[in-house]
């Protein structure tokens, strides 16, 4: 056990050397690359898990599934990402490291009634370039970063009135801030090199349930919905000439985030699942001076499966642990030359439960296509890893 | 174990991850960037729209100079002064015999073809210590026109020493600053009062090395002005030559630079300052408030006919803030703040001045306009003067008190529009927000 949460620090640490999340992240008038990650487990089945059954991991959107939990959990989840970018006659490669949401539940009530805290990544934006321009007023590159990300803070709470059912409910804080950031480097000295900063700072509330049902043995539906948060939108430029803040102040509002998935159990230790999410995102900011017309909806549909570990002391490895597959297909709501950028992505897991099953690490492996070269300009081809590592501990009980 | 080797597996595939990772930010391919993603270079010219000149001090000293002048140009007449008052390296038994004036010769500067003076080496009547002592007030009541202890010609085209034997009355004269060095070597006596290099005519300027020059470091010869003294000493018929240095030296002057109507000025010795003003309101209104501004230039084009530009030494100037408005009736330069720029660069085809390329155009950009557009309301414009340059080296001559110069230029409302002051501004638009 201690080298697995050896090798996690070591990846951690990693993670911070590199950069660039994607290009699709620097859309015009968006907010960033929509992050949705319900759990590590549910990711390496094809990014589901709304209904999934989980008593170690605490789903990230449906709260009403954490009527599961029996005892105090804490739920920690981090990526890195590895992104080639392919535009017409050009290619890199870059990769970045985040962390990726944190969960914490206390039953109040053993299954009936669940408490918790959680906060989610909603958008990331990570993206730089430099250009190197030449005019009759000078040589100069300049360097742009868009950079930042937006989260959603929850204050949840989970009801089970029925064992075959449960509903969610939280108070969602939604926050952050993007910069963009401009520096010039002029290859004269009689300029003076430029540093010059645009930030878009988010801050508001919101609200959102979800409901976990058990239809009949087998049969498990899931869903949530965020409904529409009021956003406080602020543009902070810090003028270069006049030393002033300018701050303009906006009121605007998310639209409104849904899911709906299923699953079914084939056998004791084989499940399928198929989820889909959806958020309007061409409605926009309903923030009054942005344009709408690079927006497109959001959307994943995912199939996956597991294979459970045997609960039985297997002498075989493989029996040991969970292994996952699936395949979503998505679209990032966003266009670019005009077109939907489509996301497809292959999915691949593996869960290692330990402590008597009461914890369990979770690995999701992810690789998969984003956009086209010659519909979108651009291509990226992604390979993801999501860790997460599920903690449930009786001292947190005895804690109480 | 098994759990060792997925650690290791884990381990070299993230380290392979991060191994294919390039450098950030990407040089990205012109065609992918969109027209509004990056900022704009942009430059405005603004002309003067009102302009000024003023003479800030009608006289100034020239005690720490390192040159002397010697001649006449345009209304402009200077004679250099000497004392020499310490004679301790010719001992009081001693008999002199001989003394030689020496100077060495600093450069020349003329408006035209220059032609040869004759300068004759006169007795001055009163001490003095500078060329603003009151005795210099008007310099011909301060010598003797009749006297004369030497006389010697001057041909601008020789740059070779001054080295002239005094004449016996000359030779007397030293004998007496002698003596009264030697009945009281601890004071200077007041009837020596030293020697005036006086001309009748002229039609350019002479320059010498002051007794504030150092040593010229190529060659170590020693370039202050000097007596070169013969003497014997009692029971010895040994001649002794040595060079005395001199004590004391200004450049008296006198004249005024003839200015004529539609110019500004700047000059030296008779400091003048030229005032410009440009709209920068107008310019502040029409531009974005998130610019950033990145260089700027001034440049102002000369009246060549109607100024003196000694080439040969060089000329600089600075452009300072003004404190008060530019129609204030005192008007007050903002020297103070030691705000310098070099403004010493000339145009391509020399008929205009602007501010040196490098750091000066920077400076002028972030510094004097960045405050004046964020003090909009109490911007008045700037000052353009010839001012001192710290440190000179020993052959420039960049200390306004060292050389004669002045500049005449063309002004704001001058019929052609292309010799207007300008002050060109190059700034930096960025895109519009993304959100």
């Amino acid at each position: 056990m201690k080298k697995f949460l050896l090798s996690i620090l070591l990846i951690f640490s990693l993670s911070v050397s590199g950069k660039s999340l994607s290009f699709f992240s620097s859309a015009n008038d968006g907010i960033g690359y929509h992050q949705y990650i319900p759990s590590v487990r549910g990711l390496g089945m094809g990014s589901t898990g709304l209904a999934l059954p989980d008593s170690v991991s605490l789903n990230a959107y449906n709260i009403a599934s954490w009527r599961y939990m029996n005892i105090t959990r804490v739920n920690m989840l981090m990526r890195i990402n590895y992104v080639q970018t392919d535009f017409p006659g050009q290619s890199f490669n870059t990769s970045t490291g985040k962390f990726s949401g944190v969960q914490f539940g206390i039953p109040i009530k053993k299954n009936v009634v669940g408490f918790g805290l959680s906060i989610t990544p909603y958008t990331d934006v990570d993206y730089s370039f430099t250009q190197n321009l030449t005019n009759e007023l000078g040589s100069y590159q300049e360097n742009v970063f868009y950079e930042g990300s937006i989260s959603r803070a929850q204050v949840n709470l989970s009801w089970s009135p029925h064992p075959n059912y449960g509903f969610g409910f939280s108070f969602n804080y939604y926050f952050g801030r993007i910069r963009d950031r401009y520096k010039l480097t002029f290859t004269s000295s009689e300029n003076y090199n430029t540093n010059y900063v645009v930030e878009y700072r988010f801050k508001g509330p919101g609200f959102s349930t979800s409901f976990d049902w058990n239809i009949i043995n087998k049969i498990n539906l899931g869903g949530f919905i965020d409904f529409k948060p009021k956003l406080n939108f602020n543009r902070v430029i810090n003028s270069p000439l006049t030393f002033t803040q300018q701050k303009t102040t906006e009121n605007g509002k998310l639209p409104i985030f849904w899911g709906i998935g299923t699953s079914y159990q084939l056998s004791p230790r084989i499940i399928v699942t198929s989820d889909y999410a959806n958020q309007k995102w061409s409605e926009g900011l309903d923030i009054s001076g942005l344009n709408t017309q690079n927006l497109t909806d959001w959307y994943k549909w995912g199939l996956g499966i597991e294979r459970s570990h045997d609960n039985n002391r297997p002498k075989v490895f493989i029996n040991k642990i969970d292994l996952r597959a699936g395949f979503s297909l998505g679209q990032i709501g966003y266009l670019f030359n005009n077109e939907p950028v489509h996301e497809y992505t292959g999915h691949l897991g593996f869960g290692f439960p330990f402590y008597q099953n009461r914890a369990r690490l979770d690995f999701a492996f992810i690789g998969g296509v984003r956009g086209d070269k010659q519909k979108n300009l651009a291509e990226e081809k992604f390979f993801q890893i999501f860790i997460s590592l599920s903690a449930g501990e009786l001292w947190f009980q005895k804690l109480r | 174990m098994v759990k060792l080797k997925i650690f290791l597996v884990l381990l070299l595939l993230t380290g392979f991850i991060f191994y294919q990772c390039s450098e950030n930010p990407i040089d990205l391919n012109p065609d992918l960037v969109g027209s509004n993603v990056l900022g704009t270079l942009k430059d405005t010219v603004l002309y003067a729209i009102n302009d000024s000149s003023y003479q800030t001090e009608s006289i100034i000293s020239t005690q720490f100079s390192s040159r002397l002048i010697l001649g006449s140009v345009t209304g402009f007449e200077a004679r250099p002064a000497l004392r020499i008052s310490n004679f301790f390296r010719v001992p009081d038994s001693a008999t002199i015999l001989n003394a030689q004036f020496h100077l060495v010769r600093g450069g020349v500067s003329s408006k035209g073809m220059a032609s040869p003076m004759m300068v004759a080496i006169r007795p001055v009547l009163n001490a003095w210590t500078t060329n603003i002592d009151e005795v210099w007030d008007i310099y011909q009541q301060n010598i003797d026109p009749s006297a004369s202890y030497a006389t010697f010609e001057i041909n601008p085209e020789d740059t070779s020493d001054i080295l002239v034997e005094l004449n016996p009355e000359g030779l007397d004269k030293v004998i007496d600053w002698y003596n009264l060095y030697w009945a009281d070597p601890d004071s200077i006596s007041p009837n020596n009062t030293g020697i005036l290099l006086d001309f009748q005519n002229s039609n350019f300027l002479q320059y010498f090395y002051a007794i504030n020059t150092t040593l010229d470091t190529t060659s170590a010869k020693l370039l202050n002005p000097g007596l070169i003294i013969s003497f014997s000493l009692p029971n010895d018929t040994t001649i002794i030559t040595d060079t005395l240095e001199f004590n004391f030296d200004a450049t008296i002057y006198i004249g005024e630079i003839p200015k004529i109507a539609d110019r500004d000025y700047i000059a030296t010795l008779f400091p003048h300052s030229t005032l410009l003003q440009f709209d920068l309101k107008a310019f502040l209104d029409r531009l974005p408030q998130d610019v950033s501004l990145n260089s700027a230039n001034l440049q102002l084009f000369i009246d060549k006919q109607n100024s003196l530009i000694d080439k040969n030494l060089g000329i600089s100037h600075t452009v300072t803030l003004e404190l008060d408005k530019i129609t204030a009736t005192t008007v007050e330069v903002d020297s103070a703040k030691g705000r310098f720029l070099e403004t010493s660069a000339w145009g391509p085809d020399s008929t205009y001045i602007e501010i040196k390329s490098g750091d000066s155009r920077r400076r002028l950009a972030t510094i004097y306009l960045q405050s004046q557009l964020i003090n909009i309301d109490s911007t008045s414009g700037f000052v353009i003067s010839i001012i001192d340059v710290l440190n000179p080296p020993p052959d420039v001559i960049t200390n306004e008190r060292n050389y004669y110069s002045y500049l005449a230029f063309y002004t704001a409302k001058d019929p052609n529009p292309a010799l207007r002051p300008r002050l060109t501004i190059k700034y930096w638009v960025p895109p519009p927000p993304r959100l």
